[in-house]
Order: C-alpha cells, then structure tokens, then sequence
C-alpha cells in the first residue's frame, strides 16, 4: 500500500532552534530516509518553500482568480510530504511517529494513496 | 522489440530459474548468484538475437553467469588485497567449446525452480519483498519491469531487492528443500505469493499499464511451473484453477473506460471457454484426489460461477455450501462475508443481512469497504434503503474503480429533484425541423459525445426527456423529436392509425440529418420502446443499441385475450363518442388514468410546485405543454392505442441482428403489465432484464440516477 504522509508545522519553526538542534534534526531525518531508501519503502518526498511563496487559485465569477499566500491560513502549514509504499497501515503510522516534526509541535497526517485497481464485486 | 527479440525473451525467462538454482545448488551465495544471472540473461537479450540462439541455451548462460561469480570472487579478493589491478570487464561474446556441454548438461534437475520458490518466499521477508524477488529470480523480469508493475521508482523496487537478498543470506537459509516439518507451510507461502502477483495483475484497470496487467499471465506461467515440480499436490492444481477461472473474466470485467462491471452483469458469451474448461478439469480431478483445501474450495466456487450460463443460473445452493466448506477449513471474515452474501442468494436478502449483523464487530472488517458494500448489495435487494451504505463504502475504498462503481451505485438510488423545463442547462440546444413524407418533425439536438436518440412514447413531446437529456449531454450527442401528429410535428394531412414502419422511417430519416452514417443507440419508453425494436428491423446498419424501456407489447402476456376485449372497447368508443369517452373507457381498462400507460412525465411522483411559487416564464411553459398534451390525446386514443396493442415485433429478425436490444423495466413497477412485457422481450431475446430506477416514467422523475443507468447499460461491452 502507498501512503502519503503529509507533514505540518508552524512557518519558520526552525529558525527558533539552536544550531546543534537544527543539525541533530536533519541528522534525525537523514536517518529516517536512509533507512527507508535502504528497506526499499521510499517513494518520493520534497519539502516545501516557505508559504510566502504560496499563490491559491479560485475560481471568482467563473473566472480563475490568483490570491497570495496559502489555501488555509492557520498556525501549522503543510509543509512536506514523504510517499512510502509499506506492507500496512500501522506501519506508515509507525514512520510518522518517528518523524521529529511530531516531537517539535507539529503533526503529520497519513492518507492512503488511491489505487488505479480494483475488483469487481 | 523484432519478433526474434520476443521469443528470446521469453525463451530467457523459462530458462532463468533453472540457470539460477544450478548456480545456487552449485556456489551457494543467492544473493552473488542471482546478480550473476541477471547479467548472463542481459548478456543473452543483446547477442542472441542477432548471432542465434545457442544449442545448449541453459549450459550458454551458466558459463556466462559463472565467469560473472568468478569476476565477482576475483574483484572482491583484488579489494582485499588491496591490490591496485586494473579491472578489465570480461568481453560478453562468449563462445561455448563442447567440454561445457558436459560440465552442463542441458536438462536441468525440476526441483531448481521448486528450490528457488522457497528461497524468494522465505518466511524472513516481507510479502512484498517475496513478490519482488519472486519475479526477478524465477520470473526472469527485470527490476526496471518490476518497478514499472508496481507503479515504483526503479530505485526503490532495485533496493527493495538486494535487501530481501541480504535478509536471505543473514537468515542462513540453504537453497534445499525445507524440512519435512516445514514443508507444508512453506509450500504455502509460495501459493500466497503467486496468488498476489495474480491479483496485482488481475485487478489492473486496464491497458495503461500493460506490464502490471501481464502479472496475470506471469503468475499462471509460475503456477504452472509449480505444478510441474509438485503434481500431486491439491492446492497447487487448485490455485492454478483458480487462476485460470478468475482470468477468464478478463475481457468482460470493465467497460473500455475502465469501470467494473459485477459478475451478475458480465457479457458471458466473451469469457474465455478454454481457461474455463481447463481450470473446471484441474479442480475436479484436484477436488477427488485430495482433501479440499482453500484454494480448491474457491476455485470450485469459480468452477460454479462458470458453468452458468446466465447470472440466474448460477447454482447458489452449491456456493453456499462451498463457503460453508471454506469456512470450516479457512475461516477468515473476508469468506464470513462473501458466505452471507450466497446465503441472500438462496434464502433471500433477510437471511444475508442477518449473518452480516454478526461480523459488525469484526476488527478486521471494521474498517474495510467490504462490508458496507455487502450490505449495501443486499439492503438493495430487499428493496430497502440503501443508498446511504453505498456511499459509506465509497468512502472507505482506497481503489478508484472501486469508488467509482460504489459511488454510482449510491447516486442510481438516490432520488433528485426532477430536472424542470426552464431550468439552466450547461448546454445549449438546438431545435430545428426537417420534412419527412407527410409531415414535418420538430427535433432538438444537445451534447457531445456518441449520437443518442431518445423516442416518446404515447401523447408525451420531446419535453418528456428534458431532463434525461440534460443528465446526459456531457456524453452523448442527444437526439429528441415530437413523433409526427403530435405538439411541434404537424402532419400533412389529417391523422391515420399509428404506421410502425412509417414511424420507425421517421425515427431513420432523422438519424441520418443529425448523425449521418454514424449508428446510434437508441432508448424508446413505451411505443416509443417499440418504434426502436421496428427501427432496428429496418435499419439495423443505423443502431447499435435499442434499450426497450416498458413496451406495452400485449400480445405477449398471457392474459392477452383480455388486452384485446379492453383495446376493441376503446376503438368502439372513439368510433361512436370520440376521443374523451375513449380515454375513460382506456383509463377503467387499465385500473386508473391513463399514467398506468403512459408516463406522468410533468412532475407526476413529484410534489407539483406550488403555483404562487412558479416564475412566469416557467408557468407559461407548463401551460403549453399541458396543451399540448391535451391535443396529443385524440391521435393517442384514436389512432395510436389499437395499433400498439397488436404489435409484435419481428424477434426472429432481431435475434438474428447485430443490433443490441437492451429490454429494461423500472425497479418501482412491479408487476404491471409494461414491466411483463418488458421481462417477455428479453426472454425472447435470451437476455437479461435491466433494472431502472423508479417507474414507467422513471426516466423523467428521477432523470439524474436514470441517466446515471442508463449510461452504465450503453457503456456495457457488446
């Protein structure tokens, strides 16, 4: 199964981290994404730039209409998404919760990817 | 690739499991061995084509793989060594003296490939590492073509196997056959992992990715090789079936556009009789000589399913009792739920939806989509709501076509707002008339897509489908007209009794304005159900499909004699008082007004909407066709009734045609005549009855879940 992990923070949160800090959390990460490169789970990921650089796209009157800034103004921003494909559900839960955005106030939030088959019922 | 390329390759990949268990019964070293193979067959897939295939094909690429070990070995002592060697690659050309002919003879010892099977599927692996080495070491594919079977970057799919071949390794396990103790499970292993490598194919919509949906003939190619190294075993000879049974389905399960289709509603003339007929024997002759296992068990309930040759004819009885078996031998909630969805079968919906109430609890099912679809099936049997299960399965499926097919199940029973004239369409419409002999028809022509055409029935214009024609214009080209004599299509002359063939040469005249050469499909409600059959008599180049929605072909009702003493009394009446008394006298013969025939289509079913409430533009409108409809009454009554009454259309013709006659009647219509005549056509047709939503006028009433059927029914394969 493929699972998309949606990961969320506040904007910014890691100019308030030390620089020790900042190192030991990319080094946690590099872990994560070796291992999973490694077991052959990993998919795809990418961080996201900064929401300042967000444009959102509506449609006003039957016309697309460009805003700055992101979808949904709130205090954690979806900034990151990794793709893992593993043998369950628990197992994607088991990855999230080692991500350290989870430890530092934000959240990720795991969603099964759709599947282009299916059986007849 | 040249057709020389094609053969090599699969030529390589029956030899690559031998190649590599001799490799790995001979060094040992999986994991060395089985890139060393890879290399040779790579070697093979670049010279043989051009320069030939050797004669002693397998003992070519054991030389090739074991200089590949040697050159390995030989690297690995270099680094040891610390030795600074330049490393020459070995040239690939290699050619084979007679002395290699001996060290490798060409038969190979079967239990190789058996050998192998246990080692990909090692209990130390995870099952999708199982299925990716599977494919590579016994099934000779590449990692690219792996990668691209499972939508994975190649990256990905290379890690994934050289881990399970590290895991391999750091398990000690021994390329040998597992211990006696052991032998029966690991056995089942390989099963589990050739039926997943089965089912990824399997279910694959369709011909984007043709490597995945090849899964299928890949897993049968295994399953057979299996079957060669362990002949008497049951449950390899009943996968195999169960394979060869599922597969069989595979050119009926989904429409071109890839949306499934049940197997209730499956073309059965296109399953594949040799597969079926092979997989039949495979399971019987498996099912006598050894204890049924699961595999057996559901590859006799395949067996079962097959052997009808309609949906109502499967022999649910012996189904029931299969997954009775099964669970017994099996037990899993999966087999708990398909067992409560036979028992509906047999012992009608009650039954089913009882035995579910029993797994609400189930963890493994709590969240799954199976069981809210079940439900759904069989609340819709029992003519219970059931819409709402529909969506909640939906939601919880992770499969688009599964989402799809649910979603339209739901919306088909969910009743909407009748669409009303006026209202805004999405698309425009253009009206326009063309002359035909001895009148002129007013017709309207909206959409894009196939051309669609829609034929009234009874006093009922073109403005009957306004709403079924909007639901459908995002995919058909629609087609409506006012039949001659009636609303916008005045005659020529004065009114004669319904024609079929001057009808039906209308219905040709106006398919050839709008859609030229292009054929048509066609959907008629009552008459107009018929006009269609009379179409596809005389023109059947000009049709694809007729869907025939409740004609109300009397002649073909037992109770016949009946029909003709109420029509004869409706001709009387007209002939002597005209047409009001003649209606009267047709509304008494069938127990109401004339909407027992003809459809209600202005809002009948629905609330009318208060008059204070309507805008005037929509309130001049209803006026106008309720005029219309009053002078439609006299052609109805006087010239349209008797004739209709004593129709029976040409089968014999019809069955001969290539046209497709689609009988359908409405889910709320009960056992009115209509909805008899409807089941009369397609026993006489050897088909079956299409369900609709709602009533005679369902097509009107509830436009948007009939749309959504009607499609369905269109876009079944022939």
């Amino acid at each position: 199964m493929k699972y998309m992990l949606l990961i969320y923070n506040r904007p910014g949160f890691s100019e308030s981290l030390s620089d020790s800090e900042r190192k030991d959390l990319f080094g946690e990460v590099d872990v994560i994404m070796a291992e999973l490169a490694e077991s052959g789970e990993f998919v795809g990921g990418q961080g996201l730039a900064d929401q300042s650089t967000a444009r959102t796209v509506r449609s006003r009157a039957g016309q697309p209409a460009v805003t700055d800034g992101p979808f949904i103004e709130s205090k954690e921003q979806f900034c990151g998404y990794l793709m893992v494909d593993c043998e369950s559900l628990q197992r994607a839960v088991d990855i999230a919760s080692r991500w350290p955005d989870v430890r530092m106030g934000g959240a990720l939030e795991v969603r099964a990817i759709m599947d282009e088959s299916g059986a007849e019922m | 690739m040249t057709a020389a390329g094609a053969d090599v390759e699969g030529m390589l990949r029956r030899l690559a499991p031998q190649v590599l268990g001799r490799m790995v019964a001979r060094h040992g070293q999986f994991d060395a061995c089985e890139d060393a193979v890879q290399e040779a067959l790579l070697a093979a897939a670049m010279q043989w084509p051009r320069e030939g295939v050797p004669v002693n094909a397998v003992g070519w690429l054991l030389t090739v793989a074991t200089r590949r070990l040697t050159d390995e070995w030989r690297r690995d002592s270099a680094r040891r060594n610390r030795e600074r060697l330049a490393l020459t690659q070995e040239p690939l050309l290699v050619t084979l003296g007679p002395e290699l002919r001996d060290e490798w003879p060409a038969e190979g010892d079967g239990d190789d490939t058996l050998n192998l099977l246990f080692l990909c599927c090692h209990p130390a692996l995870t099952p999708s590492a199982q299925i990716a080495l599977t494919l590579r070491a016994v099934g000779g594919l590449t990692t690219a073509q792996i990668a691209r079977a499972f939508l994975l970057p190649e990256d990905t799919m290379a890690r994934r196997i050289t881990r399970s071949k590290q895991r391999i390794k750091e398990s000690g396990a021994r390329f040998a056959s597992p211990p006696a103790a052991e032998r029966a499970e690991r056995v089942q292993a390989v099963l589990q992992v050739l039926y997943l490598i089965f089912n990824e194919g399997y279910t694959a919509s369709g011909g984007h990715n043709l490597i995945r949906a090849e899964l299928t003939t890949e897993a049968i190619r295994l399953a057979r090789a299996l079957r060669a190294s362990l002949p008497d075993d049951g449950e390899v000879a009943g996968l195999l079936a169960l394979m060869l049974l599922t597969d069989a389905h595979r050119a009926s399960r989904v429409t071109p556009d890839g949306a499934l289709i049940a197997l209730a509603d499956q073309d059965r003339t296109r399953w594949n009789g040799a597969a079926i007929d092979e997989g039949i024997t495979l399971v019987t002759a498996a099912l006598t000589n050894s204890p049924a296992g699961p595999y057996q068990l559901q590859a006799a309930i395949a067996a079962v399913h097959a052997e009808a040759r309609r949906a109502e004819d499967t022999d649910w009885r012996q189904i029931v009792a299969l997954y009775r078996q099964l669970e017994r031998v099996a037990p899993n909630p999966m087999v708990a739920l398909n067992h409560a969805a036979a028992v509906a079968m047999v012992d009608g919906p009650r039954a089913g939806l009882d035995l579910l109430a029993a797994l609400e609890d189930d963890e493994h099912l709590a969240r799954n989509h199976r069981l809210p679809a079940v439900r759904a099936h069989l609340l819709e049997m029992a003519g219970e709501p059931a819409a709402a299960a529909y969506r909640d399965a939906a939601r919880r499926t992770t499969s688009l076509p599964e989402r799809r097919y649910l979603e339209s199940r739901a919306a088909r029973l969910e009743i909407h707002r009748p669409h009303r004239p006026g209202a805004a369409t999405m698309h425009s419409t253009k009206a326009d008339t063309v002359t035909v002999p001895g009148a002129t028809l007013y017709y309207e022509v909206q959409g894009a897509g196939p051309l669609l055409m829609l034929i009234c029935g009874g006093i009922y214009d073109a403005r009957a489908y306004a709403g079924l024609a909007g639901q459908l214009a995002d995919r058909y080209t629609v087609l409506t007209y006012d039949r001659r004599g009636n609303s916008r299509s005045p005659l020529d002359g004065p009114p004669t009794p319904l024609d079929f063939d001057v009808q039906a040469d209308d219905a040709h005249r106006l398919l050839t304005t709008v859609g030229g050469d292009e054929p048509a499909h066609i959907f008629g409600n009552s008459s107009g159900a018929m006009i269609g059959m009379q179409l596809a008599v005389q023109h059947p180049d000009q049709v694809r499909t007729v869907v025939v929605h409740e004609p109300p072909i009397f002649e073909l009702l037992p109770e016949r004699d009946h029909w003709r003493e109420v029509i004869k009394n409706v001709e009387d009446t007209f002939e002597r008082d005209g047409a009001g008394p003649a209606m009267q006298v047709f509304g008494a013969g069938f127990g109401g007004g004339p909407e027992e025939w003809e459809s209600d289509a202005e809002g009948g079913g629905d609330e009318p909407p208060p008059a204070a409430k309507l805008d005037p533009e929509e309130a001049a409108h209803l006026a106008e066709v309720a005029k219309a409809m009053e002078q439609n009454l006299e052609i109805f009554v006087g010239y349209e009734v008797p004739p209709v009454a004593r129709y029976v259309p040409d089968f014999a013709t019809l069955r001969a045609s290539s046209v497709r006659i689609v009988a359908a009647a409405g889910a709320a219509s009960g056992s009115t005549p209509m909805y008899e005549a409807a089941a009369a056509v397609a026993r006489e047709m050897g088909t079956q009855l299409a369900i609709m939503p709602g009533d005679h006028g369902g097509f009107d009433v509830q436009s948007g879940p009939f749309a959504a059927e009607l499609h369905r029914v269109l876009s079944r394969p022939q």
